[in-house]
């Protein structure tokens, strides 16, 4: 029956991962792959040596390092274009994987890809977390590329440690890829919690926990009770933390605490599946996770608190007998979609106390806060149309009249239409901006930042506004005042935007926006590499709809000085107009842009890229 | 409380409880006690500094003195803002902070410490906060980061001490460990007052408040519900020491069926982790009591999202008043700004753009009106959002509303005592606390004018000129009217020079220009000779390149 109850896993991927993970365990090999109809499982073999879990020349106080952008283009934040943060002995783990050439991993996966085989990465333990990261490389470089559901994978862990942040947590949500991760946790297993605590506080009786959670001597040791005890004491430091935030965020005093401590970053992925003597519980809000994570190692029986460390060895081990029972268990859940007595059945199976169901209920509270703003966001696409609809149908083509288009309509602003549009611009800023602080601050559902509608309307809005943007700040002349435009002047709501339609754009190429945008102008040839970056560095020519700003900046200075800014520039223009980032109304003859284009010299007009767009 | 779905006073408590902060405070100012010295020693990355604790039978707390003190000629705390009445603090603390010489001791022990803790204990507690306080307050504040965590301390000043301390956003720095059976916290006579989040602890758990009213509330409770005893000062040691073991036993709510409401819930375990029963009459007031911290903790944050919404709404009136001047400014028959095009037409257009003042105005009254009565968050006019906001609305807007004093007949002059609408008088210091603009040397004249009340100094200088004219005054007055016209002049010839002025200043025809030629007239008729003529000039030369 609990099988049926995890959407998209079924009774064959569980126990054909257990069986997989628990061969991988006895082997020399770091990985095994066996075959079972139609699926292939990768399963990792765990590790228990410390410099498996805290690289060895890691000085961060969790062992935690940045992902490589170029490796995994998707594993960051859109709204504050942070990378996401892993273990980096994990990673290793995997890389030793992938990089050795005595292991044919990558063949091997491609051949499972080839055969349209459903491919499952598995793990216990550390291993558990080699699979994790292997799933996420295999999205990165193969799903991305196509996207279809025969390559799906499946990621099942039992007992695994956390692996990344909440950033990690946060790109795969976006992506729509944490419903691929399933993982098992017993009641008490100490390792799903290692990561939790600080390197420092644990270092000394991490060698000989590990050593324990590799065998299988059932010792009873006060290290073990120590080591349990500062485990937990750290994640009750990480879990309040994170429960302040979800309650009272915003609050000066968690700043300020916080920056007295050192608190992990690391965040559950994907949906967790507790098991409690007789019972399963199954969570997909990582937040809920965490709380879970600690409350349910709690108890209000001394006899069975002084036990529970040595459980915390031992349910390590009991993966087997879980797998064994599932198939005649039910499964409670803790989520959105089931409320009141199922939720309450959900809490009494963890055997939370009521300031853990506090807890626990403040992260779903949470989550329903964040799509409650989504659909408040939302609501306003027909106020945020009409607004465009205006500019584009009436106030562009009002422009025209006077021979330049709405760019420069705007920046002389002579007429009560120019007013309008000011109000316009304005207005819709508001909203705008409205929403990137919510989407800074994670008060968006993490899918909101790839719902292709909103990155659509949101790239509409920047191609259509901010060339009045760009107007206003040049009428202004805060260029002078203040910097350029680019530099000083460039609102976050546009560079947002613009980061969301670069990434949904280059995602499946693997390439990121920076890449593409210095391969196309090498490919011009207009002098070195690092001339031309230098050059470069700062330029409208980096998003079309900064077209104006890179114009205004140029159209002051010398033409053999910028020469290559305007080559440049030209260059993309075609491009920009295919794609719809430009109108070709600069190519009015009045325009700003024309006037300035018509004092080039004639050898360069005569080669230009955009003579065959200006008719005389 | 809909609004509110959690409880967060024990929530933040649990997270203050789960740390070693109070564990390791409270380790060394043991030691600061028995050495009666200050304790420094750095414990995983953190530097604490406890100061000892002196016999409160040794010294005579209660007297308030005022904290604009200067000691070796300079003010000890220069930074705190400090409204009327003057914030104070207790004598005797102060003097023992003197005495031990703390200042010097510390000057050179935390220079290069990132984190630092303050902590002491009893009256050790309130030399604690004000020796953060006095590292808070320095003209240049602290490169590291700075707690203060206090056991059993006495209250330290005043109501006002209190308030300036958190309009200085500096409330959040300060911890108050508070046992429900000491005495000593709330044992201060009544012209002394909280600051800061006070941690109240019991055997079974702990609640945090951070607003003074409800602390004092609190204080009142407990004085009426928990039997002082005089040994609890020296049991701070078992609660820290036992709250921070608790942590891996579940506490289950002891008074029966748990509210289904999420703030219920965590209210009925906020009073049984201050070791009250819900059931009784004092769990109850005591429930009350948190009720209303939530409530003042959270009101002030509703409403400002309110404004910030009403802001919004507003939004196109100023671009109205906006457009009008740049308008103003573009047309080229007019000759003059937006200032004297108000003060002189009654057109459609000016009736529009008067509207518009009305509408800001009434706005920007209410959200003066709603900080002074502190209905909003403390530090609520020290957001960038607002500042920015209220500048850009006074710069443009107040010379409308002088245009409009002068526009008919008036009575005394817009800056004469309590003529000036109070909106401005506040937004003018809310600006000033913030700091001023960087002078940064302007390219082109400024976007609006950064005297708002340019146009109102002008008009008193011109009807100071106009009776300077006339023949029939005597020679004190005429001297009197040239230093004010002589005062004025400097003032506007800093602006222009420094492009602190906008466009519309120097119209050719504008009040400002007439002014400055009527003047150069009259100085060359009595034979000052014609030196202004040149400014004139060279604004033409200005305004044209």
């Amino acid at each position: 029956m609990a099988f049926q109850a995890l959407p998209g896993f079924n009774g064959v991927l569980i126990t054909g991962s257990l069986t997989a993970s628990q061969s991988a365990n006895q082997q020399d090999q770091n990985y095994s792959i066996e075959v079972q109809g139609e699926v292939v499982f990768f399963a990792f073999r765990p590790y228990f040596s410390t410099n498996n879990f805290f690289a060895p020349a890691n000085g961060s106080p969790f062992g935690e390092i940045k992902m490589n952008r170029n490796q995994f283009p998707c594993m960051r934040s859109i709204g504050n274009n942070e990378d996401a943060t892993v273990n980096e002995a994990f990673l290793k783990n995997l890389e030793d994987i992938i990089i050795d050439p005595r292991t044919s991993f990558d063949a091997s996966v491609k051949m499972a890809v080839d055969s349209k085989k459903k491919i499952v990465f598995t793990g216990h333990s550390s291993g558990g977390a080699t699979a994790i990261l292997a799933t996420v490389w295999y999205l990165e470089k193969y799903f991305i590329r196509n996207p279809i559901d025969a390559l799906e994978p499946r990621c099942v862990t039992f007992g695994a440690p956390l692996v990344g942040d909440s950033i990690f947590n946060h790109a795969l949500g976006r992506e729509n890829w944490s419903r691929f991760f399933l993982n098992f946790v017993t009641r008490f297993d100490i390792v799903p919690r290692i990561m939790l605590a600080r390197k420092t506080s644990i270092e000394q009786n991490l060698p000989y926990v590990l050593g324990l959670l590799g065998g299988s001597s059932q010792e009873r040791d006060l290290r073990i009770t120590e080591f349990f005890t500062t485990v937990m004491r750290d994640t009750y430091t990480g879990a309040s933390q994170a429960v302040c935030q979800l309650t009272a965020h915003g609050d000066a005093f968690l700043e300020t605490l916080s920056s007295f401590l050192e608190i992990s970053p690391y965040r559950p992925v994907g949906t967790f599946v507790f098991s409690t003597e007789e019972r399963l519980v199954a969570v997909n809000n990582s937040d809920a996770i965490l709380q879970i994570l600690f409350y349910t190692c709690q108890s209000n029986n001394d006899q069975e608190c002084s036990q529970i460390p040595f459980l915390s060895i031992s349910d390590h081990h009991s993966y087997g007998q879980l797998v064994q029972s599932m198939g005649g268990m039910t499964i409670n859940h803790v989520d959105l979609h089931h409320g009141g007595n199922s939720l309450v059945t959900a809490f009494n199976d963890l055997g939370l106390s009521s300031r853990a169901i506090q807890c626990v209920r403040a992260a779903l509270e949470a989550e329903k806060q964040r799509y409650k703003n989504e659909e408040e966001a939302k609501s306003k696409r027909d106020k945020i149309l009409k607004k465009l609809a205006w500019i584009e149908d009436e106030y562009k083509p009002k422009c025209k009249a006077h021979k330049n288009g709405y760019y420069d309509s705007f920046k002389r602003s002579n007429e009560e239409k120019d007013f309008q549009a000011n109000v316009t611009r304005a207005e819709l800023a508001g909203v705008f901006d409205e929403v990137l602080g919510l989407v800074k601050q994670g008060q968006l559902p993490d899918g909101f930042e790839g719902d292709k509608g909103w990155i659509d309307l949101a790239n509409r809005y920047r191609r259509l506004v901010e060339p009045l943007d760009i107007s206003n700040y040049h009428r202004h002349l805060k260029n002078e005042d203040t910097g350029p435009y680019m530099v000083k002047g460039r609102p976050n709501r546009y560079i947002y935007a613009h980061r969301g339609y670069e990434h949904d754009k280059l995602k499946a190429t693997g390439m990121t926006a920076e890449d593409a945008f210095w391969s196309k102008v090498y490919a011009l040839n207009l002098g070195s590499q690092q001339e031309v970056q230098e050059m470069l560095k700062i330029s409208g020519s980096k998003c079309g709809s900064c077209f104006w700003a890179e114009v205004e900046e140029l159209r002051g200075k010398p033409y053999e000085k910028v020469g290559v800014r305007v080559k440049t520039l030209e260059a993309l223009i075609d491009g920009w107009i295919a794609e719809g980032e430009l109108d070709q109304e600069i190519f009015l003859q009045d325009s700003t842009f024309m006037k300035w284009w018509n004092t080039f010299p004639d050898n360069h007009k005569i080669n230009s890229p955009v003579q065959k767009y200006i008719t005389e | 409380m809909e609004d509110c779905r959690f409880e967060t006073s024990e929530l933040h408590a649990s997270f203050l409880i789960s740390t070693s902060l109070l564990s390791d405070s409270w380790s060394l100012c043991n030691a600061a006690k028995s050495t009666g010295s200050i304790q420094i020693q750095q414990v995983a990355g953190i530097t604490y500094v406890a100061l000892p604790t002196v016999p409160m039978e040794m010294i005579q707390l209660g007297d308030l003195v005022s904290l604009k003190l200067k000691v070796d000629g300079d003010e000890l705390f220069p930074g705190l803002v400090s409204d009327e009445p003057p914030p104070m603090v207790d004598n005797a603390i102060l003097k023992l902070f003197l005495q031990l010489k703390i200042k010097e001791e510390l000057k050179q022990k935390l220079v290069g410490k990132k984190l630092v803790v303050i902590t002491g204990h009893s009256t050790g507690g309130a030399l604690a906060a004000l020796t953060t306080l006095w590292l808070l307050s320095q003209t240049s504040s602290p490169s590291f980061h700075l707690l203060c965590i206090t056991f059993g301390s006495h209250l330290l000043g005043n109501q006002s001490l209190s308030t300036s301390i958190s309009r200085s956003r500096l409330a959040h720095k300060f911890y108050h460990v508070v046992s429900i059976h000491d005495h000593v916290p709330r044992s201060s006579n009544d012209q002394f007052w909280p600051f800061g989040t006070y941690l109240f602890c019991s055997d079974n758990g702990g609640v945090c408040l951070d607003n003074a009213a409800s602390v004092c509330r609190m204080f009142l409770l407990l004085n009426t519900t928990r039997t002082p005893n005089i040994e609890e000062q020296e049991r701070y040691g078992h609660y820290v020491f036992t709250l921070s073991r608790q942590f891996l036993k579940s506490k289950s709510f002891l008074g029966g069926n748990i509210s289904d409401n999420s703030y219920q819930a965590g209210v009925a375990l906020a009073v049984e982790a201050l070791g009250f029963s819900n059931s009784d009459a004092s769990g109850v007031s005591v429930k009350e009591c948190i009720e209303a911290a939530t409530r003042i903790g959270r009101d002030p944050i509703l409403r400002s999202a309110e404004l910030a919404n009403e802001l919004a709404n507003v939004l196109p009136a100023r671009l109205e008043i906006q457009w009008y001047k740049d308008r103003c400014d573009a047309s080229i028959k007019e000759e003059f700004g937006y200032y004297d095009f108000f003060k002189r037409y009654s057109l459609k257009r000016d009736f529009k753009v008067n509207l518009s003042r009305i509408k800001l105005a009434k706005f920007w009254d209410k959200v003066v009106e709603m900080v002074e009565t502190k209905k909003l968050p403390f530090d609520f006019h020290l957001s960038k959002k607002w500042v920015y906001a209220s500048q850009f609305y006074q710069l443009l807007a107040e010379p409308l509303d002088i245009a409009y004093f002068y526009k008919d007949s008036h009575d005394g002059h817009y800056m004469d005592q309590g003529k000036r609408e109070k909106r401005y008088v506040v937004l003018d210091k809310w600006f000033k606390q913030t700091g001023e603009r960087e002078n940064s040397l302007r390219s082109t004249y400024a976007s609006a004018t950064q005297d708002s009340c340019f146009w109102a100094r002008l008009e008193e200088a011109k009807e100071c000129l106009d009776e300077l004219t006339r023949e029939d005054i005597d020679e004190q007055r005429r001297s009197f009217l040239w230093e004010k016209i002589v005062r004025f002049e400097s003032h506007a010839n800093t602006l222009v020079a420094n492009k602190d002025v906008s466009k519309d200043v120097l119209a050719r025809r504008s009040s400002y220009r007439v002014w400055v030629e009527n003047l150069s007239e009259f100085k060359f008729r009595m034979g000052y000779g014609n030196g202004n003529q040149m400014a004139v000039d060279e604004i033409d030369e200005a305004m044209e390149t």
